[in-house]
C-alpha cells in the first residue's frame, strides 16, 4: 500500500516539474502531520497533497481528502512557513489525484486552490 | 490592498449606512467576514466566490478579511453579496480605483454572476437622500421602487459585469426616470359596493361616521345579518391615500418582501383580515429579529377581526396598546424595533357562542355560562377603546328586497368621507395627528366645545348610562367626527345624540 504511495508521489513531482515548478521540498512533516510536496512557481508556494488510488470502488482519490486531513495540512503548512521564514509570497492548496489503471497509463488530475481556510 | 464601499442594511423599517472594508493581502488563503454578519451574510463568502469566478474575473487566492462597519450592530440579508465582490475586485485591482462615498451599491448575487432584487429598497433610498448621498446602483428588479424618491439617481443593474464596467466607466448606465403620476395613480376598480348590502342603513352611517373620523367598529349581531359583508366594504368608502401615507405603507410591505415589483408605491388602503387562531406574534409582529405584524400590515388601512370572541385572549389583550398609540415598539434580546401600526379596528362578533341571543325570531340555546364565558373573552379595556359599537340585526323580508333604502353607492359616500377629512386635515396642520380619533385630551378641550344644551344632555346621559371618564372622551370625538360629515363648526345637540348612541355597549346587556 505505502508502494502505491510512494509511487504516486514520484509521478506527481515529475508532473510538477515538467510543468515548471520548483520542488522546494517532500515529505515535510511536522509532529501533527505531514505534506507530501512544497513546489513553486510564479511567487507562489504550492502545497501538495498526493492521492493515489488502483480501483475507483472506494471513490475517486480526490475524495479521501477529508476536512481533518485539510485543517492538518494547513497546520503544518502554517509550521512551515514560520520555521522558513517565508515572506510576501503567495500560498495556494493543491491536490494531484492519481488513478493506477492496470492496462493503459496512469491518468493524473491537478486540483489547483482545492482548499482554504 | 484595502478597499472601500458604502451599502446598506435594515434596522426594522429603518435603513442605516454599513461602509464595507476589504483587505486582500498575502497569507493562507482565507475569506472571512467580520462586524457581526447574520447566517445570510455568512452565506455571501460562496455566492461571491462562485459570482467573481463565473463571471470570468478573477478570485484571489490571498487572505481576504471583509469588516462591516458600525460593527456593533447586527447585519442581515443578502443585500451585502454585491458592495462584497465588487470591494475583493476593487482591492484586487480588477477595478479601476472610484470615489467610493458617491455611491450606495446593494444586491444579492446568483452564483452565476446576476444580481437579484433584495428588501426594504424604498427605505434604503430614503436613507440615500437623507445622507446626501445620489448614486444608488440597486438591482434592476428593485429600481421602480428605488425610483419613488426623487432627487437621487437610481442605475439599475443586473449582473457583475455590468456594474464593473460602470465603475470602470467602460459603460453608461443612465439613471431611471419614472412617471410618479402613472403609479401613485389611484386604481378604483373594486369590485364591491356598498349598495350591495340591503338594509342596516344605521350601520352604514355608523361605518360612515367611523371612516370619516377613523374611529375602532365593533358589529354585534346574529349570523347572517351583514357584518362581513359591511366590513369587507370599508376600504371602498375610505379616502384615497396621500403620497406621505403611501410610502410608509409602501414601507413595510417593501421590508416584508410584499410589494409588488412593477408598480411598486401601494396606493389601496390595505385591508387585513387575519384569521381567528392567529398568534401574538402573528399579530403584532415579532420574531427572533422583529418583524412586521398583521397590524402593521393594517397600518393606515382597516384591521378586520372576524370572529373577536373566537381569538387568543392575549392576542386581543395586546392590540391594546398599539391601538392608543399607533405604533408598536416589539423588544427581544437583539434588538427592539418600532413599526407603525396606525390602523381602524373594525370587529365583529356574534352575541353569543348560537349567535341568536336577543334575536326576535329564533330562540337562542346558550346556557347561562356559555354566555358569560363568551363575553368575557372581550375585556373591558379593549372595548373602550372601541369607538363606535353596532348592533346588526336580523334583516326581515321586507328590507331585504326593499330597493329605495340604499341609495348611497360608495362613490358617494366616499366623497362625503373626503370632504370630512379634508376638515381635520386643516384642524390638526402641524399637530403631529390626522384625524379625530387620534385626539388627546388637550386636543379634545380645545376642538370638541360643546352649547350648554349639549352639556344638559351629556351630563343627563353620564348619569344614566354611567358611563366611564373615557367613554365620555370617546363620545365628544364621535361628535366632533358626525359635525365634520355635515359640515358644523360647531357640535351641536343631534351631534351628540347621534354619538351617544353609537356607546351602545355601555349601556345594554349586548355583550
Amino acid at each position: 500500500m505505502s508502494n502505491i504511495g510512494k509511487i504516486g508521489e514520484e509521478i506527481a513531482a515529475q508532473y510538477l516539474i515538467k510543468n515548471g515548478y520548483n520542488i522546494l521540498d517532500k515529505n515535510i512533516s511536522a509532529p501533527f502531520g505531514e505534506i507530501d510536496i512544497i513546489a513553486e512557481k510564479n511567487n507562489c508556494i504550492c502545497f501538495v497533497e498526493v492521492k493515489s488510488r488502483k480501483t475507483e470502488i472506494y471513490g475517486l482519490p480526490e475524495e479521501a481528502i477529508t476536512k481533518m486531513k485539510k485543517n492538518k495540512i494547513i497546520k503544518v503548512a502554517q509550521f512551515y512557513i514560520k520555521k522558513k521564514h517565508i515572506k510576501e509570497k503567495l500560498f495556494r492548496f493543491d491536490v494531484i489525484s492519481i488513478y493506477f489503471n492496470k492496462n493503459t497509463r496512469q491518468k493524473i488530475r491537478h486540483i489547483k486552490n482545492a482548499f482554504s481556510q | 490592498m484595502i478597499s472601500k464601499l458604502l451599502s446598506t442594511a435594515l434596522f426594522g423599517v429603518e435603513a442605516f449606512l454599513v461602509e464595507v472594508e476589504i483587505d486582500v493581502s498575502n497569507g493562507l488563503p482565507s475569506f472571512n467576514i467580520v462586524g457581526l454578519p447574520d447566517t445570510a451574510v455568512q452565506e455571501s463568502k460562496e455566492r461571491v466566490r462562485a459570482a467573481i469566478k463565473n463571471a470570468e474575473y478573477q478570485f484571489p487566492m490571498q487572505r481576504i478579511t471583509v469588516n462591516l462597519a458600525p460593527a456593533d450592530v447586527k447585519k442581515e440579508g443578502p443585500a451585502l453579496d454585491l458592495p462584497i465582490a465588487i470591494g475583493i475586485l476593487s482591492a484586487n485591482n480588477q477595478l479601476k480605483s472610484f470615489s467610493y462615498k458617491k455611491y450606495i451599491t446593494i444586491g444579492e448575487l446568483s452564483l452565476n454572476g446576476q444580481i437579484r432584487p433584495v428588501n426594504g429598497i424604498l427605505s434604503i433610498a430614503l436613507m440615500a437622500k437623507k445622507m446626501g448621498i445620489n448614486n444608488l446602483i440597486v438591482p434592476e428588479d428593485n429600481a421602480m421602487e428605488a425610483g419613488i424618491v426623487d432627487g437621487i439617481n437610481i442605475f439599475p443593474v443586473s449582473n457583475l459585469r455590468e456594474v464593473v464596467k460602470f465603475l470602470n466607466q467602460e459603460i453608461d448606465i443612465s439613471p431611471i426616470i419614472i412617471d410618479k403620476k402613472e403609479i401613485i395613480k389611484n386604481i378604483d376598480d373594486y369590485q364591491i359596493d356598498f349598495t350591495d348590502v340591503k338594509g342596516q342603513n344605521h350601520a352604514k352611517r355608523a361605518i360612515e361616521v367611523a371612516a370619516a373620523g377613523s374611529h375602532n367598529v365593533i358589529m354585534i349581531g346574529p349570523p347572517g345579518s351583514g357584518k362581513t359583508m359591511l366590513a369587507k366594504r370599508i376600504p371602498t368608502i375610505l379616502p384615497s391615500l396621500s403620497i406621505r401615507e403611501s410610502i410608509e405603507i409602501t414601507r413595510l410591505y417593501s421590508v416584508s418582501n410584499l410589494s409588488n415589483r412593477n408598480y411598486p408605491l401601494i396606493t389601496r388602503r390595505p385591508f387585513r383580515s387575519p384569521h381567528h387562531t392567529i398568534s401574538n406574534i402573528g399579530l403584532i409582529g415579532g420574531g427572533r429579529i422583529p418583524k412586521p405584524g398583521e397590524i402593521s400590515m393594517a397600518h393606515n388601512g382597516v384591521l378586520f377581526l372576524d370572529e373577536l370572541p373566537e381569538f387568543n385572549r392575549s392576542a386581543l389583550e395586546s392590540l391594546r396598546q398599539p391601538l392608543e398609540s399607533g405604533k408598536v415598539t416589539i423588544s427581544r434580546t437583539l434588538r427592539s424595533v418600532t413599526y407603525l401600526s396606525n390602523f381602524m379596528l373594525v370587529a365583529a362578533a356574534n352575541p353569543c357562542p348560537c349567535g341568536f341571543f336577543g334575536d326576535p325570531v329564533k330562540q337562542c340555546t346558550c346556557t347561562a355560562y356559555q354566555i358569560r364565558k363568551y363575553k368575557s373573552k372581550i375585556s373591558g379595556p379593549l372595548l373602550d377603546r372601541i369607538d363606535i359599537q353596532i348592533e346588526i340585526p336580523r334583516l326581515d323580508y321586507r328590507e331585504l328586497t326593499n330597493r329605495n333604502g340604499n341609495r348611497d353607492n360608495s362613490s358617494i359616500i366616499r366623497y362625503r368621507v373626503e370632504k370630512a377629512k379634508k376638515i381635520q386635515q386643516v384642524r390638526f396642520k402641524n399637530k403631529n395627528i390626522y384625524c379625530n380619533s387620534q385626539m388627546n385630551r388637550r386636543n379634545i378641550e380645545r376642538y370638541c366645545k360643546i352649547t350648554n344644551d349639549g352639556q344638559n344632555l351629556l351630563n343627563k346621559a353620564m348619569d344614566k348610562l354611567k358611563l366611564s371618564a373615557r367613554a365620555y372622551d370617546k363620545i365628544l370625538k364621535l361628535a366632533r367626527t358626525i359635525a365634520d360629515l355635515s359640515q358644523s363648526e360647531d357640535i351641536n345637540v343631534s351631534h351628540l345624540s347621534e354619538a351617544i348612541q353609537y356607546r351602545s355597549l355601555d349601556r345594554e346587556d349586548l355583550l
